[in-house]
């Protein structure tokens, strides 16, 4: 089976993280976002609860979900459905259905519900996180 | 997790502050701060306002953890009145559930839920989410 490069993600040193540039859409909001990629969070795309409030103003339905948090507290996110329009330089044929949730101040992930979609590659400290197609 | 340095007084205009790492993407860092840092500062005064939008700040976070935590208690008050059904019919399925106990919606993956929910537009504050045999719908972030 043959594997085809199709993104690339940047690695920063604070934290010590892959980077991923995603175009998300949901309703009528597209948006560029930068996503970290979290082999911890099973989940598919988490961002702050800043973006619910900008979801409430276009009116996209937020649904109450629980999440487990690192520290092992449980919390209560909304959860919306997104998609993703284009990783890097990549635009996909079709948008990928994405679950979001939303929750705190923290940071925007990307999670393993999306990375298994794809081989994703880690090629080490202060280089880049490859994803391959399988064709 | 991405730690920052606060010192010299460049987030906070103080002179005395310990030089110290915080950790800047927990929820409830201004709380953790204000504990944290003992503020000793005869410019106090300078400081008032961002203190008192500090404690503003925890207010609201406050409140919103509590109206959080209220919500997963009724959650699961009214999940273990169906958990006979749901895990006896939707095995590890993910549902929606209004707040009076009807199972409006199933589905074996989050996604396919969502766009159930999409279709029949019912208000989404009277409906949580949960994953039927588990306590999250994801995690370890």
């Amino acid at each position: 089976m043959r594997k085809t490069v199709f993104a690339k993600g940047m690695y920063i040193s604070d934290p010590k993280m892959y980077v991923l540039d995603i175009e998300l859409s949901i309703g009528s909001l597209s948006q560029r976002v930068k996503l970290k990629a979290d082999t911890g969070f099973n989940g598919g795309v988490f961002l702050p609860e800043s973006f619910s409030e900008k979801f409430d103003e276009i009116n996209i339905p937020g649904y109450p979900a629980p999440l487990i948090l690192a520290d092992g507290s449980r919390v209560m996110a909304r959860l919306y459905l997104g998609n993703i329009e284009q990783i890097d330089k990549y635009r996909f044929d079709r948008a990928i259905s994405i679950p979001i949730y939303c929750y705190g101040q923290g940071a925007s992930l990307i999670g393993l519900e999306l990375l298994n979609r794809w081989i994703s590659e880690f090629n080490g400290i202060e280089s880049y996180l490859t994803l391959y197609l399988m064709g | 997790m991405r730690t920052e340095l606060i010192d010299r007084g460049e987030i906070f205009p103080l002179r005395k502050l310990r030089t110290e790492e915080l950790d800047l993407e927990k929820p409830f860092t201004m709380a953790d701060f204000l504990q944290f840092y003992q503020i000793f500062d005869e410019n106090l005064n300078a400081i008032d306002y961002e203190v008192s939008e500090l404690k503003k700040l925890i207010e609201s976070l406050k409140s919103r953890s509590e109206a959080g935590n209220r919500s997963l208690e009724l959650q699961d008050k009214v999940y273990e009145n169906l958990r006979e059904l749901l895990e006896r019919d939707y095995k590890n399925a993910f549902v929606a559930i209004t707040y009076d106990g009807k199972i409006l919606a199933s589905n074996e993956d989050n996604v396919g839920l969502l766009e159930k929910l999409r279709e029949l537009n019912y208000p989404s504050s009277q409906i949580f989410i949960c994953k039927v045999g588990a306590t999250s719908v994801a995690g370890w972030i």
